[in-house]
């Protein structure tokens, strides 16, 4: 136990305030890895922990321990740089360095040191405070993975790596919030099994909804950051990255740049349109989304699993088959991406190590019109119920009435189709930030007011206007590629290219693709965007893939449900690793409780310099051991009563250790001279213990200390 | 016996068949052997099957190692499809098995340059030279190389004892031309590239003497002779229209503080650059104007380009070229965090948001500036190591120009080196000086000496610094060498913390709404910092006239002190927006020349 002040604070409270924090370092730091050197990182932490012990131990004021925690790093650096301007000698001299070096570490660590040092001085001066300090650590936390870009840590691999560090560091909080509420010993509190849990309750019913409430807060903007950090369009969560099945209007658009796929094609380098889904139904309160069959739509994607899938090829005039290949990097590999119209999926089997967590080869039949070769075709030849849900466009007036009016002098289908990719290309802006609508309509305030957005307004608004005009069509979302990309017929996709355009019903033709997104950015707004990878990283792909044979999976099992592979993966991993070594994990956790158990007691004993509080745990020990005598103290009897009915006379070793306890919790004064007599009585009281515990009884008592309490 | 028989036979066939299973191997498609499979992966080529076609080419070589077509072939294709990577190890297994063909050596020397691992290109070069003594394209290359590490010593050993015993040629004198140029030998630098253009114009080679005009401009400046340059710029542009050249002059009008001019030249350059240079200076341009947004957009796209192999032919390092991107952002985000000033911020909950804009721009200039220093520090390293002092010198300057102990030593070998050589960089050192002293004695003698017509830039950058060590004086002088920054870059004012000092003049046919514009308009300039006066001051020579008619609309003019319109408009401002929307926009004209 540490004494600041007359107030103590538990030892282990202590340790994992310390592994709380350090948490806390360590994370903050990543960012500024490559910049912040780790030694000095390291002595900072130890400086300013000094300057918070060594000044609460000595009883310092708080002005005072701040005044001198605020300027010796100053004089310290003062000091060593008037070291170095005496010491540089001949020119050109390292030691000049020193003042860059010292100032790039010292610089940053310093704001971050003093507030360290504050909660490691309140902690110490007012243990009180180390509960109230749980919430500063959690509003830190949220703060160092608030900051982020796109709400990935380096630290982690993998987000569930980092959901499963910050339930660590929730657990430590939540260990030093029982531990700061734990009965002390003596304290008259029930002996019985539940009683600790009991006297935390409160605190752990007020720090669970606070916990949700924290987690739902940065869940909530994680999903908002994310969907927007893949252009409003993708839906990344821990286990999977795909494309959401209804897409909302944003009122600002960040764009990842993180590979997602390679596409292979062969021919000539052009832009191409790399479907993933659909969004035919909609709504005007959830606008368009993915409408499977059996709510009334017509496409169906399926997963790519572990089969080839053949899908209905609908015969479509002038198309011609076209294979492409797929090698994802970061995508859920079950999702389906292909060409319009996809009409065969041929899964790859991964080679070990693989970069890509799958593959794939689709054959679609693709239109090879050019767009002026349409000009003589009509929308006729879909089915009335299919006509009818594809031209459902809300019943907007406003839209319909822009629709009339711009293509007002264009009779013909193929020329109003045009006629509205002309009027959103030409007078409206690409924009990452279109705005929030006052009255939350985000596509009239594109349509009408402030004319600029991204991908996806253009392709709500061209669908729209259309089908008010009863021309059917529907929103496409993928990915779109870059011809200047093409290496070797590969095509790097990256996050940021995630794309939505139209498709439009021609008798005979199908569905065709029109992209009326605007090529004119914004006034005064230019964004960040690339496409391509680094060559070096580019090759080391392409040469995985040459130099593997790509074999056709042929496996019996069913396409993956839309759970997603990962997930199930993970998941099977999991329970498969779990089975195999549960003996291990079990044996693993049953050692380190055993350990705890025994040690935690032991450190009580025999650290630290609050003799009362080691004069509190070795009476608690001793009680722990007359467990194994089936002999445990009630809680409405006194410590001397329990004595007395344990058999123990006034002279008896076990009733002087009671006295001794006694007074070390309730004197005003407790010598050392009283500790030893208090240890000389526990010495004797345990010589008497065993001999009166036989040995079986007392190995079983050592090995399972939890159980003691069953002995009757 | 006849089952005797019955077992040969199966035996026979089983073995037979074994040999057929084991002799062919994934045999090739079409005739077995290699011509079919070099044959095939040539047409696959062509057809742009470029996968089928390396799988071909590897088959090829895995059944016929010691055939070298397959690498060979494979080499060339990485190479044009820049996977610099990939080709490097064909090109190192063909290495493996001659050592000493001329090609090969050649092949992976010029490969290791492409991918920026310069210490391996020259190590290459070395042992080709070796095998090839005196070999015009071994020499050219490795003394190219020895330019691009600063080993400039061995790079001009190498030039003149193959020249003494070969004879010369352009490439040679270009060469030596560069490696003079970088230390700091006008005469001798120009002396070669006169000579390299002289044997490139006597052959006809119009592309090459282009080039060479370039970097001749690049020498001119360097050693302040701008009409030289501009002189070499338009020689080299009239020889090819080369994105280079397009650059040079660009950076010429940027010197005069001439944007338009400067402007059309980089984007002229940028349409046909195949390097992120021109983007670099697009970048710089709009930083250097107060673009920021336009800035940080082209910064990002330098970003955005992958292939790193234009510095082969550059001469630049990548190190260096971080370190010169490093610089640009630090000086874009300390550049808004200034003009963060100039925010309008009337309210307490306006101050929140603000200051965390301002921590954030702080951080990264902080964060860049770090990066460039520590950057600088490791190029200063290389310098020393191959004794290019002077350079070694400039860049410790620069890493450590917080730290006045560090930096004036090395401030003062820099320029006594410098001076010794041309008297002109004295304007230079003394705003060095001055910047870092914070001595507005040397400030002003710089500007007092600088060239009023092509140094221009340094004359802005001089009253920037000079400016703030002046405020507060009575004399005016401050104010009055504003208006003068203004007159040469509006863009750089608030960059720098400053705003032009003006005179406002308020008119209505209504007194009180009059009144009521003019107490709107100091409180704006109040809460956003900017220095508006009503009545005449010492130094401050704009004014800013501000009629408010009847329907609502302002008509403003900003005049000189000569009553000449700099800029006039007129505005309605929608009736819902407030007036501080209005005069920020105000202020930002007045602050910004129009891109366009």
């Amino acid at each position: 136990m540490i004494d600041a002040g007359g107030a103590a604070v538990p030892r282990p409270v202590l340790i994992l305030r310390l592994v709380s924090i350090l948490f806390l370092w360590v994370n903050a730091w990543a960012y500024l890895s490559s910049f912040i050197d780790l030694w000095f990182l390291a002595w900072t932490f130890i400086a300013f922990t000094l300057l918070a012990v060594l000044p609460a131990w000595a009883g310092w004021r708080f002005l005072a321990a701040l005044t001198v925690t605020s300027l010796l790093p100053w004089l310290v650096r003062s000091a060593l740089f008037v070291a170095v301007e005496v010491l540089a000698g001949e020119l050109p001299s390292q030691l000049d360095h020193f003042y860059f070096w010292w100032d790039k570490n010292f610089l940053p660590l310093l704001a971050p040191g003093l507030l360290f040092w504050f909660l490691t001085f309140l902690a110490l001066r007012y243990p009180r405070f180390i509960g109230w300090e749980r919430l500063v650590n959690g509003l830190l936390l949220a703060g160092i993975f608030w900051f982020q870009g796109e709400y990935k840590n380096p630290t982690f691999p993998h987000p569930i790596f980092q959901a499963l560090a910050v339930t660590g560091f929730l657990a430590i909080e939540l260990a030093i919030l029982i531990l700061l509420h734990r009965p002390r010993f003596g304290q008259r509190v029930s002996s019985e099994p539940g009683s600790r849990l009991r006297s935390v309750l409160p605190a752990v019913v007020l720090l669970i909804p606070l916990a949700l409430l924290f987690f739902w807060f940065l869940l909530s903007k994680y999903e908002e950051a994310s969907i927007a950090s893949g252009g409003g369009l993708m839906k990344p969560d821990l286990f999977r990255f795909d494309f959401s099945q209804f897409i909302r209007l944003e009122s600002e658009i960040s764009m990842s740049e993180d590979l997602v796929l390679l596409f292979r094609r062969e021919g000539p380098a052009e832009k191409k349109l790399i479907r993933r889904f659909i969004l035919s139904g909609y709504s005007q309160e959830r606008g368009f989304y993915v409408n499977p069959p059996e709510q009334g739509g017509e496409e169906n994607i399926p997963n790519v699993g572990g089969k080839t899938i053949l899908l209905p090829d609908m015969r479509y005039a002038e198309r011609h088959k076209e294979e492409q290949e797929f090698y994802i990097v970061n995508f859920d590999p079950s999702s389906l991406l292909a060409l319009n119209q996809p009409v065969k999926v041929v899964p790859y089997e991964k080679w070990d190590e693989s970069s890509f967590v799958g593959m794939y080869k689709v054959v679609s039949q693709v239109t090879g019109l050019l767009l002026w070769e349409l000009s003589d075709e009509s929308g006729g030849g879909l089915d009335p119920r299919l006509r009818e849900y594809y031209t459902q466009y809300g019943d907007d007036e406003a839209i319909r009435e822009l629709a009339l009016k711009v293509t007002h002098d264009f009779p013909g289908y193929f020329d109003k189709i045009n006629a509205v990719v002309a009027f959103l290309q030409d007078n409206y802006y690409y924009s990452l930030k279109p705005g929030l609508a006052s009255d939350g309509r985000q596509l009239h305030h594109f349509l009408f007011a402030s004319k600029k957005g991204y991908c996806s307004y253009f392709a709500f608004a061209m669908t729209l206007m259309l089908r008010s005009l009863g021309i059917p069509s529907r929103v496409a979302v993928g990915f779109f590629t870059n011809p200047e990309d093409n290496v070797l017929n590969f095509y790097p996709v990256r996050a940021n290219q995630a794309h939505a355009w139209v498709e439009v019903w021609y008798e005979n033709l199908g569905w065709i693709e029109y992209d009326p997104t605007s090529a004119n950015l914004a006034p005064g707004e230019d964004f960040r965007f690339s496409t391509g990878i680094p060559a070096d990283q580019m090759a080391k792909l392409i040469s995985e893939i040459i130099n593997n044979t790509l074999k056709e999976k042929n496996e019996s099992e069913e396409p993956a449900g839309d759970d997603g592979n990962v997930l199930k993966a993970l998941w099977e991993q999991g329970i498969h690793h779990l089975t195999q070594f549960w003996g291990l994990y079990l044996a693993g956790l049953l050692t380190l409780f055993w350990l705890l158990s025994h040690s935690i007691p032991w450190l009580s004993r025999n650290g630290g310099t609050n003799l009362r509080r080691r004069a509190a745990a070795y009476f608690s020990h001793a009680r722990d051991l007359l467990l194994l005598q089936g002999l445990r103290k009630r809680p409405e009897e006194t410590a001397l009563d329990f004595a007395r009915r344990c058999g123990f006379d006034d002279e008896a070793p076990f009733s002087a250790l009671t006295r001794q306890f006694l007074k070390a919790r309730f004197s005003l004064a407790f010598t050392e001279e009283d500790f030893v007599r208090l240890k000389t009585a526990f010495d004797a009281w345990k010589k008497t213990w065993r001999a009166a515990v036989p040995l079986p009884k007392r190995i079983i008592g050592f090995l399972f200390p939890w159980f003691r309490g069953w002995f009757r | 016996m006849t089952r005797l028989r019955l077992f040969a036979a199966i035996a026979g066939v089983l073995v037979l068949s074994g040999f057929g299973l084991f002799a062919q191997p994934a045999a090739p498609p079409g005739e077995a052997g290699l011509a079919a499979l070099l044959r095939d992966a040539e047409r696959a080529l062509k057809n742009e099957n470029y996968e089928n076609a390396i799988k071909l080419y590897l088959e090829a070589k895995r059944r016929f190692p010691d055939n070298l077509e397959a690498p060979q072939a494979l080499g060339r294709l990485y190479s044009d499809k820049h996977l610099y990577d990939l080709a490097l190890d064909e090109y190192l297994t063909l290495y493996d098995n001659r050592s000493t063909d001329y090609d090969i050596i050649y092949k992976v020397a010029e490969t290791y340059g492409l991918l920026n691992r310069n210490s391996d290109s020259i190590d290459f070069f070395e042992r080709g030279l070796r095998l090839f003594p005196g070999d015009l394209d071994y020499v050219q290359g490795l003394a190219w190389m020895y330019f691009k590490v600063e080993d400039y010593q061995k790079g001009i050993e190498l030039l003149n004892e193959t020249i003494r015993k070969h004879g010369t040629n352009r490439n040679y004198e270009m060469t030596l031309g560069t490696i003079y140029s970088n230390l700091f030998e006008y005469e001798l630098s120009r002396e070669h590239y006169l000579e390299s253009i002289r044997l490139a114009r006597n052959e006809g080679a119009d592309f090459f003497s282009s080039i060479a005009y370039y970097n001749l401009s690049i020498l001119e400046v360097a050693f302040y002779e701008y009409k030289r340059a501009r002189e070499a710029v338009q020689a080299s542009l009239d020889l090819a229209e080369r994105p280079s050249g397009e650059l040079a002059l660009g950076e010429l009008h940027q010197r005069q503080l001439n944007f338009r001019q400067a402007l059309e030249a980089y984007e002229k350059a940028d349409r046909t650059d195949e390097t992120p240079l021109a983007k670099f200076n697009l970048a710089i341009l709009y930083q250097k104007f107060g673009y920021f947004d336009l800035a940080l957009a082209y910064t990002h796209k330098i970003e955005t380009h992958k292939d790193e192999s234009w510095m082969y032919n550059f001469g630049i390092t990548k190190e260096k070229f971080r370190r010169d991107i490093h610089q640009l952002y630090h000086d874009i985000y300390e550049g808004q965090f200034h003009e963060a000033d100039f925010d309008p911020r009337p309210w307490l909950w306006d101050w929140i948001p603000w200051l965390f804009k301002k921590a954030e721009l702080a951080l990264k200039a902080w964060y860049h500036g770090s990066r460039f220093k520590e950057l600088q520090i490791a190029l200063s390293e290389q310098s020393f190591s191959t004794q290019n002092n002077p350079l070694g010198w400039w860049s410790l300057y620069q890493a450590h120009r917080d730290y006045i102990p560090a930096a004036r030593k090395y401030l003062q070998l820099s320029k006594d080196f410098e001076t010794a050589r041309t008297q002109k960089a004295e304007a230079s050192y003394l705003l060095e000086e001055g910047m870092l002293f914070s001595d507005p004695e040397r400030l002003a003698q710089a500007l007092r000496k600088f060239d009023g017509e092509w140094e221009r830039e340094e004359i802005a950058e001089t009253l920037e610094n000079l400016i703030p060590l002046l405020a507060g004086r009575e004399s005016g002088q401050a104010e009055q060498l504003t208006a003068e920054l203004y007159r040469l870059n509006p863009g750089t004012l608030r960059q720098h913390g400053l705003s032009l000092p003006i005179m406002a003049n308020v008119y209505s046919a209504d007194k009180e709404h009059a009144a009521k514009v003019t107490r709107q308009l100091l409180d704006f300039a109040s809460s956003a910092g900017y220095k508006v006066h009503l009545s005449a001051r010492p130094g401050v020579e704009y004014t800013l006239n501000l009629s408010v008619s009847q329907d609502g609309s302002y008509r403003f003019a900003l005049r000189d002190k000569n009553g000449a319109a700099v800029f006039q408009d007129v505005q309605k401002p929608t009736p819902e927006s407030p007036p501080t929307d209005f005069f920020r926009q105000l202020f930002d004209r007045i602050h910004h020349l129009p891109v366009n």
